[in-house]
């Protein structure tokens, strides 16, 4: 028996109240046949050379970097530095015969093609997860909530679990994946689901006890640190945050910082509003409500834990925003929240858009390049 | 006593059809002992192998042999060329105005270079212009294929095919512009007549071609490898018409590539993947280059055949290395993408011989120093380039299996 590990204690952040960041992983694309290409190192370098607000980070393979925003109060402000890294983005790929692009999945990359690298990393992943390693070629958007205590980051993390259908449903852009049409709205978390520290986290009550959970699952050997969790929803105690995982990248900017505005108006709502505890059932329902949520997106079945009641999905994210009036109004979100309501009466999702490009041109790569013309704003 | 009158004759009679199976198998074999082996390119190994069966070597490639090889040598070009043309962006010079500023300078440096050397070692005008002109170009077979080869994906992969495309058209009008020139006693219109002939009527073939792909291919409909079928018979076409219009096969092939990738639906990635049919013409053109290789040098041009590669080296790389940050890349990267510059190949031995047909009193000197020049930059180009790719981290690097 090797020695015991002593987990080290997980001290929480502290970070101003509801404030709000995101992450997108995006993908580069050769403007020649919009496969993925590995073109991150010449356009992060050419990026370095101009002034950016926000961050951008290589990724695990060369067909993807991320985009770090900013910390941000308002979703304005987010916004605008979103449109204006977005610009910069765009006119330094085209320089470089390059497009980038949003959406969860590329159409019709190959996995078995994706070359995994001769790094230490890329190794030791592929050696874990073999196959898993090349699939996991998937591009999401993380939202990041500011909380002052690990306490309300576990109560938001416990609260926000019966809306992550709705985070899945709205952000889902990726129908097509190794060539096919998945029939899925989000084939990406499909990707993300075979990890096996995957998945929600458990029903601890506060800080104290997750903690102790953390403990134990460090002294077993399983995790090293909070990032070996690839849960759906997650503390991120370095941060001081609360991390939503599951949005595949939007096909816009703009959508990325309306999902990131009702995230923030949800969690105002989770912690000044909302009086009674979450439902008791909802982990129960978890996993039924997110298939169906990826598999049908607004069209999807939804059971309400508190009242056993299904309805389809699109219905209950109309029910919460008009749920929300308060919480909006306290948060200034009156307009993306007025733009969720609207995409999601007409119905419009990303991979819906995503289909009909594929209806007119039957030919994936067309269905890229207007994928990546339309990240980029050239539409 | 039965009748063996059935039974050939021995020595059996030489078969053209044996020993081009036989060549190819050799090639192969050769290509992938460079590669596993020495880490060095295939293509290496398929020119080694064709010089050893060559007429400089055992002799086995010859008459026969040439004529059926020479069909697969055209159609090998052909598609390499037309799908340089697929993968060349307008839009992208357009946004990124600096890969033209490289490509006049590098081309220019090159020509300046190598002409004032050659002009300065006493070599005669005429040949020195020529040479110069064929000094500006860029192997457009060697680096298409190396980058292939490795699975290379990047910016000095991406710029060399494009840089490569614009320097061998730019060398090509050059060099026609040059032989007008030193014929034209001084007549505007005899300078320019040729080489616009030339350009134009090679835009107008490549243009026809793109248009009857477009017409085919919204006629058939192809799928499954059928576009292959079209394109390979209409590159055929294309080349053998080119010849007898006597226009640029390199243009006629770029325009016609671009137009495909642009206009023709159902074609536009048709060429991507040639796969195995493509990775046999290469063999084949490849052996056979290495056989048409003329070794036979003589000492007396060592100095001049010395300054051509020399002075052409250095003019690319440093003009490339100069422009580099401006046209958004490190200046290693710069340096690597003049490097992916210097490889000579087949195409520039056609300029010569054209020239010498035409003009006979250039092209003996000519050939004395632009022949054994190629043959050193198509022998090492190739490494050269493999090199330059595997510094710049553009080679795909496959995780090696754990021991």
């Amino acid at each position: 028996m090797n020695e015991r590990r002593i987990a080290p204690a997980l001290d929480f952040r502290h970070s101003a109240k509801l404030s709000i960041g995101i992450e997108l992983e995006l993908q580069i694309l050769s403007a020649h046949d919009f496969n993925l290409v590995r073109g991150a190192p010449d356009l992060l370098e050419l990026m370095r050379r101009v002034r950016h607000p926000g961050e951008l980070k290589p990724e695990m393979t060369e067909g993807m970097i991320e985009l770090n925003s900013s910390i941000h109060e308002s979703y304005r402000a987010l916004l605008g530095e979103l449109r204006t890294t977005r610009d910069l983005l765009a006119k330094q790929a085209g320089r470089l015969n390059l497009a980038v692009s949003g959406g969860g999945t590329h159409a019709f990359h190959q996995w078995a093609e994706q070359r995994i690298f001769d790094a230490p990393r890329f190794r030791f992943l592929s050696d874990l997860y073999g196959y898993l390693a090349k699939q996991f070629t998937v591009f999401g958007q993380h939202i990041h909530i500011g909380c002052p205590s690990g306490d309300e980051a576990v109560h938001l993390v416990h609260g926000l679990a019966r809306y992550m259908p709705h985070f899945i449903a709205l952000s889902a852009s990726s129908p097509f994946s190794q060539g096919v049409d998945t029939a899925f709205q989000s084939a990406r978390l499909n990707a993300v689901s075979a990890f096996p520290l995957g998945g929600h986290m458990p029903d601890v009550p506060d800080w104290e006890h997750f903690n102790r959970y953390f403990a134990q699952m460090y002294e077993y050997g399983i995790v090293d640190s909070m990032k070996d969790f690839y849960w759906d929803m997650r503390p991120k105690p370095e941060y001081g945050t609360v991390e939503i995982r599951v949005c595949d990248t939007p096909l816009r900017v703009e959508r990325a910082a309306q999902l990131a505005a009702y995230a923030q108006t949800l969690a105002f709502h989770l912690l000044h509003i909302a009086k009674e505890p979450p439902p008791q059932d909802v982990y129960l329902l978890y996993n039924y409500n997110r298939f169906q949520a990826c598999r049908f997106g607004l069209g999807g079945n939804f059971i309400d834990a508190r009242t056993q009641e299904h309805r389809v999905l699109k219905d209950d994210i109309l029910a919460t925003l008009t749920m929300l009036h308060e919480a909006t109004a306290e948060t200034g979100n009156e307009e993306p929240m007025w733009l969720v309501r609207e995409a999601v009466q007409t119905g419009q999702s990303d991979a819906d858009w995503l289909r009909a490009r594929y209806r007119e041109s039957g030919f994936l790569p067309d269905v890229m390049e207007r994928q990546s013309e339309l990240w980029m704003g050239q539409t | 006593m039965p009748d063996l009158s059935f039974f050939p004759a021995f020595p059996l009679p030489y078969s053209a059809l044996v020993v081009f199976g036989l060549l190819l198998i050799a090639g192969y074999a050769a290509g992938e002992l460079f590669f596993r082996m020495l880490r060095l390119p295939r293509i290496t190994g398929y020119l080694l192998a064709g010089i050893a069966l060559g007429e400089n070597g055992f002799a086995l490639l010859k008459g026969d042999l040439f004529r059926m090889a020479d069909l697969f040598l055209n159609i090998a070009l052909g598609m390499i060329i037309f799908q340089l043309g697929q993968r060349f962006s307008l839009r992208w010079l357009r946004r990124n105005r600096w890969i033209v500023a490289t490509s006049l300078l590098e081309s220019g440096c090159a020509f300046a270079a190598v002409y004032f050397a050659l002009t300065w070692l006493g070599i005669a005008e005429p040949p020195a212009l020529i040479a110069a002109a064929i000094a500006m170009s860029s192997s457009p077979l060697i680096a298409p294929v190396v980058a292939r080869d490795l699975h290379a994906e990047g910016q000095v992969t991406e710029r060399a095919l494009c840089l490569v495309v614009l320097n061998s058209v730019l060398a090509f009008l050059a060099v026609a512009f040059m032989l007008s020139f030193l014929h034209s006693d001084g007549v505007i219109e005899k300078i320019y007549f040729r080489p616009l002939y030339i350009l134009l009527g090679s835009v107008l073939v490549g243009l026809g071609l793109g248009f009857v792909a477009a017409f085919l291919g919204w006629l058939l409909m192809p799928r499954e490898g059928g576009s292959v079928i079209l394109l390979v018979s209409l590159t055929v076409i294309g080349i053998g018409a080119v010849d007898s219009l006597r226009l640029s096969a390199l243009i006629t092939l770029l325009v016609f590539g671009v137009m495909t990738k642009n206009y023709a639906r159902g074609f536009r990635l048709a060429t991507f993947d040639t796969g195995t049919f493509g990775r046999l013409l290469v063999v084949v053109l490849f052996v056979v280059s290495g056989a048409l290789l003329p070794l036979q040098w003589q000492p007396q041009w060592a100095i001049a055949v010395l300054a051509f590669v020399v002075a052409r080296l250095a003019a690319k790389t440093v003009a490339v290395t100069a422009l580099a940050h401006p046209s958004g890349m490190s200046l290693k990267k710069g340096g690597l993408l003049g490097m992916m510059l210097v490889p000579l190949s087949i195409t520039e031995f056609t300029l010569v011989r054209e020239t010498a047909q035409s003009h006979p009193e250039i092209g003996a000197d000519l050939g004395s120093i632009v022949f054994p020049a190629i043959v050193l930059m198509e022998l090492i180009g190739p490494v050269i380039t493999q090199w330059a790719l595997r510094w710049a981290h553009e080679a795909y690097e496959p995780v090696r299996e754990a021991a």
